[in-house]
């Protein structure tokens, strides 16, 4: 199939060779008769002598690759549109190509001319291949994004969410990196309170890519990290490159905790950008991300602090006023007791609070001190019997809170067994003994059977009702 | 070197359960329908949550370390960060 070009070879052979080669059959007196083997010999010798190395530009066809015994190399075709050589890739070649040939590529190759001597036809032994109209780095870079994404290592149902709050962030990066210093100067500034764990790894050059993925793995075992960020500062594609190999993104999918990638400048997109759970453009940014700001979160604390107190002093004040209401109607002043030991265990508990939150504290003190001072008035003697009746109070504690609402005619059924509450028509048996509390006194019942309950009301439920309202409450 | 051995674990729950916790507190509180009982213990576990919280953010131990080995079963040597300085690793 070559042979024009085998023909054009022979007719002008290339001075240096031709003596050697072409003598001997010129000196001899009848025609030599060669075997093919030999032809094909100096063929091979020709085509090496005449053209040495190569470069030709074509689109890559055919391509098959073979491996054994760890050896991959690749036969095709180099063709453009008028004509097209074989050629193949040695092992050796192809270790140091960062891309895949494959078919449809456009092509630089540089190359050995020589003849594959069983079939007598010249091919082309790659000794370089580059792509052409790209650089080689991009066209990797493209070609295992795409591979990556075919295998869904970039789908956003993957990404992990990265805590709000996070305490200790594991990083990987070099330690001498500047991008580390920026980093830790931020984090610092920002919150204090964020520990942060490096995983020291070279992020360029020989062996970086296997540094880093060794680094990950490291961090993932580390117990009660939050997150992990990885990270350098901007350069060129090539010092970026071990953010783009196949093994770091591997790694980075393959890590429990969520993964922030933060690599070179804003521009920059590597590979472990796409398959972190969080892509940040520098280093500085995901410092920001991790390091959030520790005085934002503690004001909001103190601010649910002091709703909290808010509530439960609302709370207390409320029902300070109906066991009032209800002091006066019935004269049982020392029910207030019961307040007064409430309103010491909150004071305890407003003890415990931090500082920050305790200075805010002054309405709250007020409001408290006025309480109190309310309690110090009540006369001794009556404080004491009131004392006595403690006990019994604390055990109807529950039952304090809609004092009012059993005046409004609400009742309580309680079990006289073990004093339990009875919420369900389902929770007593027949012919078991209940006491029902009134706004006054008591009954002691018997259970008959049961009633109605709630859907004798269901037409006109009571809207208005205090939300204090036990569910157990029926009207009498 | 320093710091050998295994990290304590944090017992309890993470920051941002015990924040969220502590919205809820303050939403049933502020809703005022909990019974006084309840209302107390609400406020007492909102005002532990509030300095657990506050506590864990001033906390200030060793910031910035060094990882130098963690192993399978999660025991992790480490040393502080120096800036500058030449950090021995695995």
């Amino acid at each position: 199939m070559n042979a024009s070009r085998q023909h054009s070879l022979f007719d002008a052979p290339d001075e240096k060779i031709s003596e050697e080669d072409v003598s001997g059959s010129r000196t001899s007196s009848g025609p030599e008769i060669l075997s093919v083997e030999e032809l094909n010999r100096r063929v091979d010798a020709l085509l090496r002598g005449a053209l040495g190395r190569v470069w030709v530009e074509g689109e890559l066809s055919g391509i098959r690759r073979y491996r054994s015994g760890g050896w991959e190399r690749v036969y095709g075709t180099l063709k453009d549109s008028e004509a097209e050589a074989g050629i193949v890739i040695w092992p050796e070649t192809l270790a140091a190509i960062p891309f895949d040939p494959v078919d449809g590529m456009q092509v630089l190759v540089e190359a050995e001319v020589g003849l594959y001597a069983r079939r007598g036809s010249f091919q082309l032994v790659v000794r370089n291949l580059k792509p052409a109209g790209i650089g080689e780095l991009e066209l990797a870079l493209q070609q295992l994004t795409e591979k990556l994404a075919g295998e869904g290592l970039f789908d956003e149902t993957l990404k992990k969410p990265i805590p709000a709050w996070p305490f200790r962030v594991g990083v990987v990066t070099s330690l001498q990196a500047a991008a580390l210093r920026d980093f830790l100067q931020i984090t610092e500034r920002r919150n204090p309170a964020l520990k942060i764990l490096i995983a020291p790894a070279a992020v360029q050059g020989e062996g970086a890519a296997a540094e880093i993925v060794a680094a990950l793995e490291q961090l993932a075992r580390v117990p009660g990290l939050d997150c992990l960020v990885v990270t350098r500062g901007g350069g060129s594609i090539e010092d970026l490159w071990s953010f783009n190999t196949e093994a770091v993104a591997r790694a980075i999918h393959a890590c429990p905790l969520p993964v922030i990638s933060a690599v070179g400048h804003e521009i920059d997109t590597t590979i472990s950008d796409l398959v972190a759970d969080l892509r940040l453009p520098t280093p500085s940014a995901a410092a920001e991300y991790v390091a959030w700001p520790a005085a934002e979160t503690r004001l909001r604390i103190d601010e649910l602090g002091q709703r909290l107190r808010a509530g439960v002093l609302r709370r207390v004040g409320e029902l300070d006023e109906r066991v009032r209401w209800f002091g006066r109607a019935h004269g049982f002043r020392q029910m207030s007791l019961l307040i007064r030991e409430q309103i010491q265990r909150l004071d305890d508990t407003l003890h415990r609070l931090p500082v920050s939150l305790r200075h805010r504290l002054d309405t709250a003190r007020r409001r408290q001190a006025e309480a109190r001072a309310r309690l110090v008035l009540l006369p001794r003697a009556q404080l004491e019997r009131a004392a006595s009746r403690l006990g019994e109070l604390r055990r109807t504690a529950a039952a304090l809170g809609p004092m009012a609402t059993l005046a409004r005619g609400y009742a309580i059924a309680r079990r006289t067994g073990d004093n339990a509450v009875v919420r369900a028509a389902d929770d007593v048996a027949r012919g078991e003994e209940l006491e029902i509390v009134l706004s006054e006194g008591g009954l002691a019942v018997r259970v008959e059977g049961r009633g109605p309950g709630l859907d004798r009301y269901r037409i006109e439920p009571d809207s208005r009702s205090d939300g204090n309202t036990l569910r157990e409450e029926k009207e009498s | 070197m320093s710091a050998t051995g295994k990290k304590k674990e944090e017992q309890q729950d993470s920051f941002e359960k015990r924040i969220e916790r502590l919205e809820d507190i303050v939403e049933k509180l502020e809703q005022g329908d909990t019974p006084l009982e309840e209302s107390l213990t609400l406020f007492e576990e909102g005002v532990e949550l509030a300095r657990s919280c506050q506590g864990q953010l001033e906390e200030a131990r060793e910031r910035v370390e060094v990882l130098l080995k963690a192993a399978e079963d999660g025991t992790v040597e480490t040393e502080p960060f120096v800036e500058g300085e030449e950090h021995s690793s695995e």
